[in-house]
């Protein structure tokens, strides 16, 4: 059986206002994006999971199959409101590994 | 290897940020160019589709192009009478980088897959006309127009009526067939509109673009129009593969009065 290979997308969220929103939420938005452009099929072949989210700094972490890492993306695009708050989601950067993606956050979070 | 290289290396594009809301605005048009810039654009085509504003947008275009990103206008006619057309491409072609007609009639999308002077063709999903054989074959044989797509515009009306997005479909297959290049533009209206060039690359995958082509319609299609148009607009243009290289010093001719042909003596280089 071939190994699935995962990618990390690591995003953050640029809000017109602030934004209060916590990772189940956040969650239930890209399901719900990913489910109305791509359908049930889309969703399935993902296997896209918030794994991570940060709620101070509005930046997280997403894992899906490498294949279909443009379904995420554009799921991720199409949101344009979070909680009633205009929104852009913008993808920093896709690694290839976990270790990678979360050491990209925390040196992000050192910066800031 | 080479080809991810080569995609890093892309600069993007977004021909089509409409700023006529809020265009008094000036720290809001610059907000947005900011925006722009992090998100990863290396130009963008501040547009209207009224052209009263066309004085407006050129001033504050011209203040805020900047070497890091390259601010041109666009103007986007929005008519149904092809007369009214040609009277505003005769007007406003020489006074703006980008011309976008969105087809509200038969005869305007005719006119428009013609004429050399359009940049951009754009179709309502919902009304007639629609982008279909004859248009792509114009467009092939006579124009030099590219396919848009205006991402929001398109989700907006197949928000309305689901059925619609299959027409997308056959557009892009359509021109396929006929290639007739394409440009992905997210006629945004507000600074939250405005999304990341592979973000919009992906939009565009959703409808049905390969991933080669929704990179290319936001970088190597939209960039060739800018270019194209600066080259147009520059003072050494003369006409299509004429241009005015530089100017030397006036030749003047030797006192020598040519009786025959043996008094003729070629001039040295």
């Amino acid at each position: 059986m071939k190994r699935i290979r995962w990618r990390y997308m690591v995003f953050e969220i640029i809000s017109q206002e602030e934004l209060d929103i916590d990772k189940n939420a956040l969650s239930e938005a890209l399901v719900r994006s990913i489910k109305e452009l791509w359908g049930l099929r889309g969703l399935m072949e993902t296997s896209a999971r918030l794994v991570y989210y940060d709620k101070m700094m509005k930046r997280g972490l997403i894992r899906c199959k490498h294949r279909y890492l443009h379904i995420v993306r554009s799921s991720l695009a199409s949101i344009r409101e979070l909680d009633g708050v205009k929104v852009i989601i913008r993808v920093i950067k896709v690694t290839g590994t976990r270790k990678r993606a979360l050491e990209l956050l925390r040196s992000y979070s050192e910066v800031a | 290897m080479q080809k991810a290289r080569a995609d890093k290396m892309r600069r993007f594009a977004d021909l089509g940020v409409y700023v006529e809301g809020f265009l008094d605005d000036i720290e809001e048009v610059k907000r947005l160019i900011d925006m722009m810039r992090k998100l990863g654009f290396d130009c963008i085509a501040l547009s209207v589709t009224n052209p009263k504003f066309l004085h407006d947008l050129d001033r504050i275009s011209k203040r805020l192009d900047s070497g890091e990103v390259n601010v041109v206008t666009r103007l986007t006619i929005v008519e149904s009478d092809p007369e009214r057309v040609k009277a505003l491409l005769r007007k406003y072609r020489g006074h703006v980088d980008v011309i976008g007609v969105k087809c509200l009639s038969n005869a305007v999308a005719r006119l428009a897959a013609r004429d050399g002077r359009v940049d951009l063709v754009s179709f309502n999903l919902v009304k007639e006309p629609t982008f279909d054989e004859v248009e792509a074959n114009l467009i092939k044989e006579q124009g030099n127009a590219f396919l848009e797509l205006p991402i929001w515009e398109l989700f907006e009306q197949i928000g309305k009526e689901h059925m619609l997005s299959g027409l997308v479909l056959e557009w892009i297959q359509l021109a396929r067939e006929y290639e007739v290049p394409i440009v992905t533009t997210s006629s945004s209206r507000s600074l939250y509109d405005v999304r990341a060039p592979r973000e919009l690359a992906s939009l565009a995958m959703f409808f049905g673009l390969s991933s080669e082509e929704a990179l290319d319609s936001i970088s190597k299609n939209p960039l060739s129009i800018v270019e194209r148009s600066r080259v147009k607009r520059s003072p050494s243009f003369v006409m299509p593969g004429v241009l005015i290289s530089g100017r030397g010093e006036p030749y003047e001719e030797d006192k020598v009065e040519v009786h025959g042909i043996r008094d003729y003596k070629p001039r040295r280089t």
